[in-house]
């Protein structure tokens, strides 16, 4: 459940990453970037939650591997796309 | 702290040498986070309830993290122009890259987590818990006055 509950609030985060990108950014190419951005993090974390979850459904699960690390850089790299687009003149 | 002393990675995995430069330090710790596998080189595999209760403190961090992200990016949006210029995107971008320093703490404490659980040590103690909760507050607070001071006018 705690993946599940993470991947829905990676959801909602790149939803309103990309409703920025619309808001906030010069029409191009910087709002096509940062959108772009918003879907790629959005599916790399997905699928890596995903596989997890579906790693967690043994009795003895495996350790949970890359899975972190790409959930915690897709966070960081929302992070910085949204400090672009608030701070693009 | 063996990790500085020997020029060890927080992991322990890396040796070469005493007394490596802190840039090699800070490589070693980011070779660490993008590839997590090699913590499994330390010490012996521990009762898996232990792995997965640090998992499930990862993701609540993460969780954190990503609350502080879309804390910003709704600032920056829905906040009404405040009575200082720029501040409303000042206090997006603190969020921001809050957000983003917790997603990378993140990483980083569940990685050390989980080699102390490997070789047996006390899990480390961190101040980052009370440091962003102060943070945290205070910037609701300021963020509470700028907002009443906004609606006087």
């Amino acid at each position: 459940m705690s993946w599940v509950r993470t991947m829905l609030v990676v959801t909602l985060v790149g939803l309103l990453l990309g409703r920025s990108a619309v808001v906030l950014a010069p029409p191009a190419p910087a709002g096509v970037l940062a959108g772009a951005a918003a879907v790629a993090g959005w599916v790399v974390a997905l699928v890596a939650g995903r596989r997890r979850v579906a790693a967690l459904a043994v009795p003895v699960p495996p350790p949970v591997g890359s899975a972190a690390s790409v959930v915690a850089l897709v966070t960081f790299g929302y992070a910085l796309v949204g400090v672009a687009l608030v701070t693009a003149p | 702290m063996a990790a500085v002393t020997t020029g060890r990675s927080p992991l322990g995995t890396a040796t070469a040498g005493p007394a490596r430069g802190t840039g090699r330090i800070i490589g070693g710790v980011i070779r660490d986070w993008f590839d997590p596998e090699r913590v499994r080189q330390v010490g012996s595999t521990p009762d898996y309830r232990f792995s997965l209760a640090n998992e499930r403190t990862f993701l609540a961090w993460i969780r954190t993290a990503l609350a502080l992200v879309a804390g910003g990016l709704l600032a920056a949006q829905l906040l009404p122009e405040l009575t200082v210029p720029y501040l409303r995107e000042a206090l997006a971008v603190v969020l921001l890259v809050t957000g983003a320093a917790v997603s990378l703490r993140a990483l980083n404490h569940w990685l050390n987590c989980e080699r102390a659980i490997r070789l047996g040590e006390d899990l480390p103690q961190s101040r980052f818990p009370a440091a962003l909760a102060v943070l945290v507050a205070a910037g609701a607070l300021v963020l509470l006055v700028l907002l009443l001071a906004a609606g006087d006018r």
